[in-house]
């Protein structure tokens, strides 16, 4: 065991840039820090996971399908008329329907990565064995904020291009409200449209660290134990986190649901103003 | 854990953007086509199935009325047969009866003349005896017309028809 448990730090931990035998991964862009961490590291690995997988499945798809093939146009199929069909008119759907499902797909397998222990921490190891951590790029805010936001700005994009820019702004405020409240109603309405990207990425990033931090919480206090009476005695502890880690994969999939059926509605919401 | 580093988002924005490119390009569309060629493909063997159908239909249709027609060409032709059959039953009878009419109208027609020849002939014999005969008797020869007339005159009471009708 490394001896060092610092659970909190962990999370800072991922923002260092990288340091792959001395050569730290550190690059400013201007004001900007471009360094590689880990976070972007688990960014690029979700990424290429996604599309190995994907068009791994999509390549050996024949009109004959097999059982993966199968699940994997079931999949395509939910997405394609479930979640952007269903919530968007039929033309939209259909150019819509790429950016949705590579979300959808993107931040499940972001996601379900996070439960996977992987050997990252070289420098930290035991006896030159790499420590195997868990992590997911959507337990970070900056990652959930980046999705959100480009969600937000492809709603209006969406909403300006198919009603016109001034008649989208327009069907912000009801056409039925006293022209007193009009105004009222566009601020609201302007509000709520910021929120929806703090609802958006804080819910996807608070419910990955949240179960990130309560399995992080949980081995910590197993290996703190150092007994193996004691270790016995808290069983129940260490089922739990099984327990944990299955619920995880629950929470893996519903919120990436969540965000890909969240922004399906919104762009659909823009493009088919109500009045 | 909530720090804000704006690298990270654009990090976020530029992997993202790559992934939806490389997902629309490479996974999305090829395996669209798959889906779309499968459901083309389903409709056509549905239609050809249907077209093939609808074909067996019709040759069924066709081949019950051929044969519904055969069988019926098949009574005509028996029925025709026999009525031809009939006809020329009825055509040889009746040829035959005229055939039998005929011959025994000519047989009847020949034993008339020769009925007829015959009873010259007698009618000759007899002239002939008598002139014979009354030669021998009034021992002057009369002139052979002298005895024809007298012969006719003799005949003439002898019932010949009589005679006739005795030879039929």
């Amino acid at each position: 065991m490394s001896g060092q448990l610092n659970p909190a730090e962990d999370f800072t931990q991922v923002l260092q840039p990288l340091d792959i035998g001395g050569h730290k991964l550190s690059f400013q862009l201007g004001p900007l820090d471009m360094s590689i961490n880990r976070v972007v590291v688990y960014l690029f690995l979700a990424a290429v996971a996604t599309a190995v997988i994907c068009i791994g499945l999509s390549k050996v798809a024949r009109m004959l399908p097999g059982r993966k093939q199968a699940a994997w146009e079931g999949l395509y199929e939910y997405v394609r008329d479930i979640l952007v069909g269903a919530v968007m008119p039929g033309g939209a759907a259909a150019s819509w329907f790429p950016y949705i499902a590579s979300l959808f797909l993107f931040i499940m397998i972001s996601n379900l990565m996070g439960l996977i222990p992987l050997p990252f921490d070289l420098a930290a190891g035991f006896h030159n064995i790499p420590e195997f951590k868990t992590y997911s790029a959507t337990a970070n805010i900056n990652v959930t904020v980046a999705l959100a936001l480009l969600t937000f700005v492809l709603t209006h994009y969406a909403g300006m291009r198919a009603n016109g820019v001034l008649k989208y702004f327009k069907g912000w405020m009801p056409s039925t409200a006293p022209p007193v409240l009009k105004q009222v109603l566009f601020g609201l309405h302007g509000i709520s449209e910021i929120f929806r990207i703090v609802s958006l990425s804080v819910r996807l990033f608070a419910n990955m660290a949240s179960g990130e931090l309560v399995r992080m919480v949980f081995y910590t206090m197993i290996l703190l134990i150092q007994s193996w009476a004691i270790a016995v005695l808290i069983l129940p502890m260490e089922v739990s986190v099984i327990v944990v880690s299955a619920f995880e994969i629950f929470v893996a999939l519903i919120q990436a649901y969540i965000f890909a059926i969240l922004s399906a509605v919104y762009i659909g919401g823009a493009i088919h103003q109500e009045h | 854990m909530l720090n804000i580093q704006p690298g990270l988002m654009i990090y976020t924005l530029i992997t993202f953007g790559i992934l939806l490119w490389v997902l629309k390009r490479y996974a999305f569309g090829p395996l669209q086509k798959i889906i779309d060629q499968r459901r083309d493909a389903i409709e056509s063997s549905i239609r050809a199935a249907e077209e093939t159908r609808s074909e067996a239909d019709r040759l069924l249709a066709e081949y019950r009325q051929s044969i519904a027609d055969a069988k019926n060409e098949a009574e005509d032709i028996i029925e025709r047969a026999r009525k031809v059959g009939e006809d020329q039953k009825a055509e040889i009878i009746g040829e035959a009866h005229a055939h039998a009419q005929k011959e025994v109208e000519s047989a009847r027609g020949q034993i008339q003349r020769e009925t007829r020849k015959a009873v010259q002939e007698i009618k000759d014999q007899v002239a002939d005896l008598t002139i014979m005969a009354a030669g021998k008797v009034a021992g002057k020869a009369i002139t052979k017309e002298d005895h024809l007339r007298l012969v006719d005159e003799a005949m003439a009471e002898v019932d010949f028809d009589q005679l006739a009708a005795g030879g039929q």
